[in-house]
């Protein structure tokens, strides 16, 4: 059996009709002015098939084109599909099966017995000893189709994990180029074209060779890495199982197709950056602390009590910090959380819409980052004043925390007027506080005393605190620890 | 004029000696005396014949007892808990202690409350203000609802109801 990626329909997408398709890479680059996304049901396939197309483009074409060469895609909603000759060039880079090369497979382990499950490749279905999940799936009895094994080796780049030894003493499972994953912030346009077009970028990177025509064991150390490698390189080494005869049903998509069950898996060891740099298109850098910058990340929300309710305010400073103004532009944003490196917990995306923001507005960023602040320390603000030790009211931190998800909910959903640092926008926000607040006071402090209606009075009134006094004086408490959830 | 604001107007045209009758009868009960209870029938029971909304019995004896005690002149709007919460005091002890004297009286039930409404009454005295009556006979046959105890509070505090 063959399956030819550049032919066979894997890529989920949704047309700019209406109408939803699976389509092939091919397909993908050369229709892309009529597709309006992809269209897989979990994000992270998005991002992972997102990049891969980009890597396919700048593969194909190198560094962009002038700006009307751009605009004369952006009219005509298609890229000339004469650009995409090198794919016939390298068909055979793109089989999934086969006795000879394969697409994102390492050669070296045709010869292994396949005993890992397939499973391992999509993060959702759990497997070994990954038990986080929300459907239910048996090693060796459940397999994956040839479109879904092919979505999880493209995912491998984008959002592999550390683990431990485990299953390979001698190798151990790295993480993929970017470490822990981190949070994926994309422009996207109205188009899979549009998108492409907003992500492909002249880079001073050069660009080197993707996995699939030069596979690449291990990153090099001591240089700046290529582009191509960077976006595709692979932390595991796979090789497939032959597909079943028979047709049962996919444990990730539920269709009914020959299944894969097995499969060669193995991590490479161990990929300490030492002294390469890798700067990702699409991630967010903060400043460096020690000399290294670190790379943004989603929280883990469901370890959090507060189910990192206030992370998206951080988030956008970040944001903020890092892209340049370019006019109208809409972000996407995806991140994937993980607790103890492979326990898979959760994938969140979200949509961050904004319009002629002023470069670096640092006011801005900096209200975002005390909103952050502020959110997290509310509790500690309500605390008795005759009694500040946080050992005496346990029972303050769990109320707050309880509201804290709706109320940083409500107002991430209008984050877009707050870019402009306006104080009343701010107020607006601090003021969707009080009516939880409120119902947290009468739970806190029943009764009808004096004291018991000063005591709601204070809870009431505790609402973060931003204006531009409190970015220059932040308060005493907050500066002694470190912030944030 | 409704019968609260005529049994406080009825009150308030007391002579001295019936005022003196009715001091000797404090945090005593209406059937302790005959004497006392002539003098409260008098009152109260003329008020009663003619509309079922007079203040109920034991509330009315209790604000008879106490305008006896201290007859601090009729306001309308000067409320108890207002008063009390807007006399000064020098320092923040002094402060914590009237209030939590206050929150004491408001957990307080009727049959109990006579004392501390005296000394509260006698602070207000004082300090030369004034009272409303009619609001606390009023509020006072209302005493085991929460809200009117809420509304006291609030009314210390100096916060709007």
């Amino acid at each position: 059996m063959s399956f030819n990626l550049l032919r066979e329909g894997f890529i989920p997408i949704l047309r700019t009709d209406g109408t939803a398709a699976r389509v092939s890479i091919r397909t993908a680059l050369t229709q892309a002015g009529s597709i309006r996304q992809i269209a897989a049901p979990n994000p992270m396939d998005n991002v992972a098939l997102l990049r891969f197309l980009l890597a396919v483009l700048y593969w194909c074409k190198g560094n962009p084109l002038d700006q009307g060469e751009r605009d004369r895609i952006l009219a005509t909603g298609q890229f000339p599909p004469d650009w995409f000759a090198k794919l016939d060039d390298h068909e055979k880079c793109f089989n999934l099966l086969g006795d000879g090369k394969r697409f994102y497979q390492a050669e070296a382990y045709k010869t292994r017995t396949a005993t890992h499950t397939t499973n391992y490749l999509i993060h959702e279905v759990p497997s070994g000893t990954n038990k986080w999940h929300f459907r239910h799936a048996l090693d060796g009895s459940d397999g994956l189709c040839l479109a879904c094994c092919a979505m999880g080796l493209i995912r491998l780049p984008v959002f592999a994990t550390s683990a431990g030894k485990g299953m390979s003493p001698s190798t151990g499972k790295s993480p993929g180029i970017n470490s822990k994953p981190p949070l994926y912030v994309i422009p996207i346009g109205t188009s899979l074209a549009a998108t492409l077009l907003l992500s492909w970028q002249t880079t001073r990177l050069p660009l080197g060779s993707p996995e699939w025509e030069k596979p690449c064991n291990m990153l090099p150390a001591g240089v700046e890495v290529p582009l191509l490698t960077g976006l595709t390189w692979l932390p595991r080494s796979v090789w497939l199982a032959p597909p079943e005869e028979h047709d049962s049903v996919c444990a990730s998509c539920g269709r009914k197709e020959r299944l894969i069950r097995l499969c060669a898996f193995d991590g490479k060891g161990s990929t300490k950056a030492g002294d390469r740099t890798w700067h990702d298109p699409h991630v967010i850098y903060e400043a460096p602390k020690d000399g290294k910058a670190t790379t943004v990340q989603t929280s883990n929300a469901l370890g959090a009590s507060d189910a990192a309710a206030g992370h998206w305010a951080k988030r956008l400073a970040a944001i903020l910090r890092d892209q340049p103004s370019c006019g109208e532009r809409t972000l996407w944003i995806v991140g994937f959380s993980t607790v103890q490196n492979d326990k898979y917990l959760e994938a969140t995306e979200c949509l961050v819409s904004h319009s002629d923001l002023p470069p670096q507005n640092h006011e801005s960023i900096a209200m975002f980052e005390l909103w952050e602040k502020e959110g997290a320390f509310l509790a500690r603000r309500i605390r008795p004043k005759e009694e500040p030790s946080a050992r005496k009211h346990t029972e303050l931190q769990p109320a707050v925390d309880a509201i804290r998800p709706h109320v940083e909910a409500r107002v991430s959903r209008s984050a877009s007027r707050l870019f402009g640092g306006d104080q009343t926008a701010w107020d607006q926000s601090a003021g969707e506080y009080n009516p939880m607040m409120q119902a947290i006071a009468s739970l806190l402090a029943p009764g009808f005393t004096t004291r018991a209606v000063k005591r709601r009075n204070e809870i009431s009134n505790a609402v973060p605190n931003i204006t531009a006094k409190s970015i220059s004086k932040p308060s005493k408490r907050m500066a002694k620890k470190g912030g944030g959830e | 004029m409704t019968p609260t604001e005529q049994f406080i107007q009825t009150l308030g045209s007391l002579k001295a000696g019936d005022l003196g009758r009715l001091r000797t009868h404090a945090c005593l009960p209406l059937d302790e005396s005959v004497d006392g209870f002539d003098l409260f029938a008098g009152l109260w029971w003329p008020l009663r014949q003619k509309n079922q909304s007079a203040p109920r019995r034991e509330v009315a004896w209790l604000i008879a007892k106490l305008y006896a005690f201290c007859p601090v002149p009729h306001t309308c709007g000067a409320t108890l808990a207002g008063q009390l919460g807007k006399l000064f005091l020098p320092d923040e002890r002094a402060r914590n202690r009237r209030q939590q004297q206050f929150d004491d009286l408001l957990l307080l039930p009727l049959a109990r409350i006579e004392p501390a409404l005296r000394s509260a009454l006698a602070l207000i005295a004082r300090n030369g203000n004034r009272l409303d009556w009619v609001r606390l006979t009023n509020e006072l046959s209302i005493w085991e609802r929460e809200e009117t105890r809420l509304k006291w509070s609030k009314e210390f505090l100096g916060l709007a109801c």
